[in-house]
């Protein structure tokens, strides 16, 4: 914590913190920190659009952070935080190293890329690392679970953890002033124009408005700031990432909303469509809906993806091991779950772990 | 045996061995240092043998350690002050060391010296007589030196030992002997082809170098990339780390089939070409994308017209991404790799080709789809 009122030259930190007080930075894993790198210049002199790129990003991301509805996503608290002194990564791998190297605020999830002149205008690749952390049970994991009656657990998590955006075209006109988030004017009002100072290295938000958010410093002082272009010029880059937090934190109503975004999205590749369909499924399972629709609208996209196969054989688990239906129905789900692994032995190794233990589960041969 | 007798026979040995000599001289014009010695030899006796039938009378005297007169100072003559150095041939310096340096390579303009196992050696052996030299050590990871006299010449092959993983990308090259360097490739992928080789782009567009180095630079993070949309715990997509952008630094001259050819060779996965054309409405790269036998039914090669522009950027991006995965699908089933790992590259491809507009993207989707039915992929999951 200490590191963090060191200022901008060591660590900076954005911090939306709504449930626990200020003085409980140390490391918790009810918390999902999600940092923004610097982004890499794709040709040389794009150095400052790249830090600008991640301060706008960084800021939306933030805006997307709320307190979670669910009684489990209460005690959780969602944290942005933004380093310029680290080299930009420009891979997964060196976007590994940068997150292992923030101490303070050890990130699960890292937003890196690069900005590129191109054409007449200024481009940027965005890329997400959803890191698993702990290799013999990695983070998200057990996103959707099912426990049969004989005991056998199964369970499905995050569908995939290297994702690459489309390029976005960065308008020239967001937030031309600012160069980092420590720059933002502190206002005394959302709508006056007499002004605090600036927030500095470090604030939460108490409330966060459609263009402004009400913040606090770490002195106690509480101001507004504004973003009026930054929420109305939100990507698929901020919905999605602002999505796997709200998943990560148990707000299924949350991340439902961010990730329909996502998925009605023109702009947004295929492959973060279909994992915006997954987790719209995660969110139903988990809120007592229907998974089945985002399901087959993911299935519908991508028909011969292994990961897909494995949710839809989860929805099956899912419910069998509901125990609600009578054994005529529960021997119809055993039948399509046997046909579906059958069908889509393609798709999988056959030492995939998973379907090995749903195969040994069905007393199915290889 | 009389005297005359004697004569007659040195005379006869004189003149057929003279004889010999004329016709190993024509058959060996770049004698060995060995070969120079023993002809010689041969040369001094066969040259004393002709000088007994010659009369008068012939006093030779070398520093003070020889004098011979007659046939043996002829001999003495013809041995120790070389007729052969007359010619102007520098026969005298046959035994004088020479060095070739050898530089293993990363194939590519990069020229990346590639860091081999410090266990490693080079094998060379002629290829004329099947004899080795001595195995040279690797030193900093890619360099070695071998010593031959300066009158070496003919041709060499090279092996390479204790190198794992890397190999020769030629192994069945042969190299000069006569020469002062060799650059030999090595790769850590043999037999398999994972090089993407870019061929410099040309045209008149303004900004064609910027262009092409972003070009450039799209398709390195791309390669790089490849490994993580795959499932970091699972190893057999590892190789995919080796998918490499080499530029080759020049412009693409060849004919289709020099293109296969080289396609063959190099361990290429794609070989990537480009001319700008520029427009009233702005520049256009014409790519040209040649896969060899991993096109399938794309056309080889695959021609996409890109307009350079903030807003065909990632539509440039996608059909280099789907060009690659397919090519590396193709590429895994020539290996007889796991059906579901060609699966897996087909997905990927047609996630990302779905989404390009325009004939590309078009002749891309079907050429994926029918592969994927080649695959076996499930057309159809109950649900």
């Amino acid at each position: 914590m200490t590191r963090m009122f060191l200022g901008r030259f060591k660590f900076l930190s954005l911090l939306l913190l709504l449930f626990n007080p200020i003085a409980a930075f140390a490391f918790d894993p009810r918390q999902v920190v999600i940092s923004v790198a610097p982004f890499a210049a794709g040709t040389v002199g794009n150095e400052e659009v790249g830090k600008r790129t991640s301060t706008i990003l960084n800021l939306q991301i933030w805006q997307t952070l709320r307190i979670p509805t669910t009684p489990e996503g209460r005690n959780t608290k969602g944290v942005v935080t933004w380093d310029f002194d680290s080299r930009p990564p420009t891979t997964f791998l060196e976007a590994e190293r940068y997150a292992a190297a923030q101490t303070d605020q050890e990130p699960a999830i890292v937003l890196w890329g690069r900005a590129w002149h191109y054409g007449s205008g200024v481009i940027v690749e965005s890329f997400l690392s959803i890191r698993p952390g702990d290799v013999s049970k990695p983070y998200g994991s057990d996103l959707l679970s099912a426990k049969l009656s004989d005991g056998t657990t199964f369970s499905v998590g995050i569908p995939r953890r290297q994702i690459d955006f489309e390029p976005i075209i960065l308008k020239s006109e967001i937030m031309p002033e600012l160069s980092e988030p420590a720059g933002l004017k502190l206002y005394k009002s959302s709508k006056g124009d007499e002004t605090e100072g600036f927030v500095g290295d470090y604030f939460k938000a108490l409330e966060q408005g459609p263009d402004s958010a009400k913040v606090v410093l770490p002195n106690g002082t509480q101001g507004w700031i504004r973003l009026p272009s930054l929420s109305r010029e939100r990507s698929e880059v901020v919905d999605f990432s602002g999505g796997i937090v709200r998943i990560l934190r148990s707000d299924w109503s949350g991340a439902t909303q961010l990730f329909q975004r996502v998925a009605t999205n023109a702009h947004a590749p295929t492959a973060v469509k279909v994992d915006s369909y997954l987790y719209l499924a995660i969110a139903a399972a988990n809120s007592g809906g229907d998974p089945a629709p985002w399901l087959r609208k993911a299935y519908d996209l991508n028909p011969y993806s292994k990961t897909i196969l494995e949710y839809l054989c989860m929805d099956q688990l899912r419910q069998l091991a509901q125990r609600t239906s009578d054994k005529q129905d529960q021997e119809a789900r055993i039948r399509a779950l046997t046909e579906l692994v059958r069908q889509g032995k393609p798709l999988y190794s056959a030492n995939d772990p998973w379907f090995v233990s749903l195969k040994k589960y069905l007393q199915l041969a290889d | 045996m009389s005297k005359s007798q004697e004569k007659i026979a040195a005379f006869a040995f004189g003149v057929v061995f003279v004889i010999v000599l004329i016709v190993l001289a024509i058959s060996f014009p770049n004698p060995t240092p060995f070969q120079y010695t023993t002809f010689r030899i041969i040369l001094a006796l066969a040259a004393g043998g002709v000088a007994v039938m010659i009369p008068g009378f012939l006093n030779f005297k070398v520093a003070t350690w020889l004098r011979a007169g007659g046939a043996l100072a002829v001999f003495a003559i013809v041995y120790f002050k070389s007729p052969a150095q007359l010619t102007g041939v520098n026969v005298s310096d046959a035994s004088a060391p020479r060095q070739i340096s050898i530089a293993l390579h990363r194939p590519g303009a990069d020229a990346e010296c590639p860091r081999l196992p410090a266990s490693a050696q080079i094998k060379i052996t002629r290829v004329q007589d099947g004899s080795a030299f001595p195995p040279l050590n690797i030193v900093a990871g890619c360099k070695a030196t071998l010593a031959v006299s300066a009158s070496t010449t003919g041709l060499a092959k090279l092996a390479l030992t204790g190198a794992s993983p890397y190999e020769l990308l030629k192994p069945d090259a042969t190299y000069q002997l006569d020469t002062t360097s060799w650059e030999p490739s090595v790769t850590d992928t043999p037999r398999m082809h994972l090089l993407v080789t870019l061929f410099s782009y040309t045209g008149q567009c303004e900004n064609l170098q910027r262009v092409f180095d972003t070009f450039q630079t799209i398709l390195r993070s791309k390669a790089q990339s490849l490994r993580s949309l795959f499932a970091t715990t699972d190893h057999r997509y590892d190789y995919l780390s080796s998918v490499n952008v080499i530029p080759t630094g020049q412009t693409l001259n060849m004919s289709p089939a020099e293109i296969r050819t080289y396609w063959q060779d190099n361990g290429a996965l794609e070989i990537l070409s480009g001319l700008c054309i520029g427009r009233p409405d702005g520049d256009v790269m014409r790519s040209s994308i040649f896969s060899g036998p991993l096109s399938g039914s794309l056309p080889e090669p695959l021609v996409a017209d890109l307009k350079i522009s903030e807003t065909e950027f990632a539509t440039t991006r996608d059909i280099y991404t789907a060009a690659m995965l397919y090519a590396l699908a193709r590429e895994a089933q020539s290996r007889e790799l796991e059906q579901d790992i060609v699966i897996s590259y087909l997905s990927r491809a047609h996630d990302v080709a779905f989404q390009i507009k325009g004939d590309t993207g078009k002749a891309l989707v079907v050429a994926i789809e029918a592969s994927l039915t080649i695959a076996g992929a499930p057309t159809n999951l109950s649900q």
